[in-house]
C-alpha cells in the first residue's frame, strides 16, 4: 500500500485539519486547537513576559536572569500549539499549553483575566480527560465557572438592588436596549429583574451541568443565555463569549466509526459538496444513489437513520470543518468590519445557526446514542 | 492506573478552585475565583513622584495596568496591584498614590496609598 494512502487513511499525525485518531476525542481536540488559535489572535504571545508583580513572590527571583523565563514561555507556547495542531501527542501539548498560560497568570497579577484563566483550565483538563469517557472534568469546570459567578454576585448587595446592572448598562455601556426600556418600568425594577434573572440562570446552569440527564437542557440554556446577552449588549467580555462557545463542544457525543451517507444523484449537489468539504476526518462515507422522491439525503449514524435536513444538521455537527469554518468566519468578520457592524453581523450569523439547529431543541433530539463513548 | 491518576489530578485541580472561591469570600481581592463583573468601577489613578505627577501612560507602565477607565472586576484587585508594586519594586520611591473611584455608580471616593 502506498505510504501516502496509509498516512491519509490510517493516521492523522502531521495533518492539522484532522481531529481523529489521537488520544483525545475529536470534539475536545477541536476545542483545544481553536482555543490555541483564539489566544494567538488575541496576541497572548506578547503577554508572555518575565514575572511582574507575581502572585507567588518567589517568581520574582527569575528577574535575576532577564528574558530567560520570557523566552521559555514563548517557545513552549508556540511549539506546543504547533504540535497540537499537527496532532503530535495532543494531550501532552494541551497540558503544556495549559501550564504555560497558568504560569503566565501566576507570574503577573496585572495580566489576570478570567477569559484567559478559563482557557488554561480547558487545556489542563482536556489533557487529563481520558479519550473513551465522557469529559466530566470539563463539565465540572464549566459548572464551577457559573457557580463561582453566581456566588460572587449573590453576596453583593448591588446585584440584589439592581445598582450594578443599572450602572453597567446605563453609564458604562450606554446600552440602547436598556435605555429604551427604562421609561416603561418603575425605578430600578428593570435592573433588578435582569440582575435576579442572571443570578438565577447562572445557578441553574451550574446545577444542570452536574447532572448528565440534564445536559441537553444545560446546553440550550447556556447557548440562549449568552446569545440573548450578546444580542442585547454587543459585548464579548474580552474573549469570554468565544471561550464559552468553544466549551460547548464538550457536549457533542462524537460517534466512533464511519457514518454512511446516501444522497440523491444530481440533487442538492451544493449542499452535498459543502458537507464533503467539511468532512475533514473522512469519517463520512458518501454514496450517490437513486432514492425515494421525498428523501434527498440519508445518514446512518450508530445504527440509526436520519433523513434530509435532520441528516444535514447531524452531518454538520460531526464535521470538524464546520467548527473551523465558523471560527474562520468570525475572524473574517472581525477583520473586515468595524465594531458595531462586526457585532451586528455576528449576531445575525449566530441566530441563523441557532435557528438552523433549533429543531434539535424543539424535538428534544440530541444524542443518537445516550451512552457514553 | 494512568487514567485514574490523570482523573484524580484533574479533580484536585478543580478542588483547588473550589477552595479559592471560598477563600475569596474572606479577602478583599477576587483573583482565580470566577468573579467577573461582580462590580463595575470607574477609576482614575494619580501618582505623584517627588514633585511631579506621572502621565497616564507612565502610570500604566509603572503598574502594568490601565491608569483610568472601567474596571469590570473587583476594585480591590487594582489596589492589590498598586500595593504590591509600591511595597516591592517601588519601595524606595518617594511617591504618593491616590485613586478617585466610583463603584457601581455610587458616590465617588478616594483611596490613598499608605506607605
Amino acid at each position: 500500500m502506498e505510504i501516502r494512502k496509509i498516512i491519509s487513511k490510517e493516521s492523522s499525525l502531521w495533518l492539522p485539519w484532522r481531529t481523529d485518531g489521537t488520544n483525545m476525542q475529536p470534539n475536545i481536540l477541536i476545542l483545544c486547537k481553536l482555543a490555541f488559535l483564539l489566544l494567538v489572535i488575541n496576541q497572548f504571545y506578547f503577554y508572555l513576559e518575565d514575572p511582574f508583580l507575581p502572585f507567588l513572590n518567589i517568581l520574582d527571583a527569575f528577574n535575576e536572569i532577564p528574558d530567560v523565563i520570557k523566552i521559555i514561555q514563548r517557545v513552549l507556547f508556540v511549539l506546543a500549539g504547533i504540535l497540537l495542531w499537527l496532532n503530535y501527542r495532543v494531550r501532552l501539548m494541551a497540558l503544556i499549553l495549559g501550564l504555560v498560560v497558568l504560569f503566565a497568570l501566576l507570574a503577573s497579577k496585572p495580566l489576570f483575566r478570567n477569559h484567559i484563566f478559563i482557557l488554561a483550565c480547558i487545556f489542563i483538563l482536556a489533557a487529563l480527560s481520558a479519550k473513551n469517557n465522557k469529559p466530566w472534568l470539563l463539565f465540572w469546570q464549566f459548572s464551577l465557572v457559573y457557580f463561582g459567578a453566581f456566588l460572587n454576585k449573590i453576596l453583593q448587595i448591588d446585584w440584589w438592588n439592581g445598582q450594578f446592572m443599572h450602572n453597567w448598562l446605563l453609564n458604562a455601556r450606554e446600552n440602547i436596549v436598556y435605555i429604551s426600556l427604562l421609561p416603561w418600568f418603575p425605578e430600578m425594577l428593570l435592573a433588578k429583574i435582569i440582575s435576579w434573572m442572571s443570578m438565577a440562570i447562572e445557578l441553574v446552569i451550574a446545577l444542570l451541568l452536574l447532572n448528565r440527564r440534564k445536559h441537553f437542557m444545560a446546553f440550550w440554556l447556556i447557548l440562549l443565555f449568552h446569545g440573548i446577552l450578546y444580542t442585547m449588549v454587543l459585548f464579548r467580555f474580552g474573549h469570554f463569549m468565544e471561550d464559552i462557545l468553544l466549551l460547548l463542544l464538550i457536549f457533542i457525543n462524537w460517534p466512533k466509526g464511519s457514518i454512511k451517507v446516501k444522497h440523491k444523484t444530481n440533487k442538492s449537489l451544493g449542499i452535498i459538496g459543502l458537507l464533503k468539504s467539511l468532512n475533514l476526518n473522512k469519517q463520512v462515507v458518501y454514496k450517490s444513489l437513486e432514492m425515494k422522491d421525498d428523501i434527498w439525503l440519508e445518514a446512518t449514524i450508530k445504527n440509526r437513520t436520519v433523513t434530509n435536513w435532520t441528516a444535514f444538521r447531524y452531518l454538520l455537527l460531526y464535521s470538524p470543518g464546520f467548527y473551523f469554518m465558523l471560527f474562520g468566519l468570525d475572524i473574517v468578520v472581525r477583520l473586515l468590519t468595524n465594531n458595531t457592524i462586526m457585532h451586528i453581523t455576528t449576531v445575525v450569523i449566530m441566530w441563523i445557526f441557532l435557528l438552523l439547529f433549533s429543531p434539535f431543541l424543539i424535538k428534544k433530539r440530541w444524542h443518537l446514542n445516550e451512552k457514553t463513548l | 492506573m494512568k487514567k485514574n491518576v490523570a482523573f484524580i489530578t484533574g479533580a484536585a485541580f478543580l478542588l483547588i478552585q473550589v477552595f479559592s472561591i471560598i477563600y475569596a469570600q474572606f479577602i478583599p481581592e477576587r483573583f482565580f475565583c470566577w468573579a467577573p463583573y461582580d462590580q463595575h468601577t470607574y477609576y482614575e489613578v494619580q501618582v505623584q513622584l517627588k514633585d511631579s505627577f506621572l502621565t497616564t501612560d507612565a502610570v500604566k507602565k509603572r503598574y502594568g495596568y490601565k491608569a483610568k477607565g472601567w474596571e469590570p472586576r473587583d476594585f480591590d484587585n487594582i489596589i492589590s496591584i498598586i500595593n504590591q508594586y509600591e511595597r516591592s519594586y517601588g519601595s524606595n520611591d518617594d511617591i504618593k498614590v491616590s485613586i478617585l473611584y466610583s463603584i457601581n455608580g455610587r458616590p465617588k471616593e478616594i483611596w490613598r496609598l499608605e506607605k
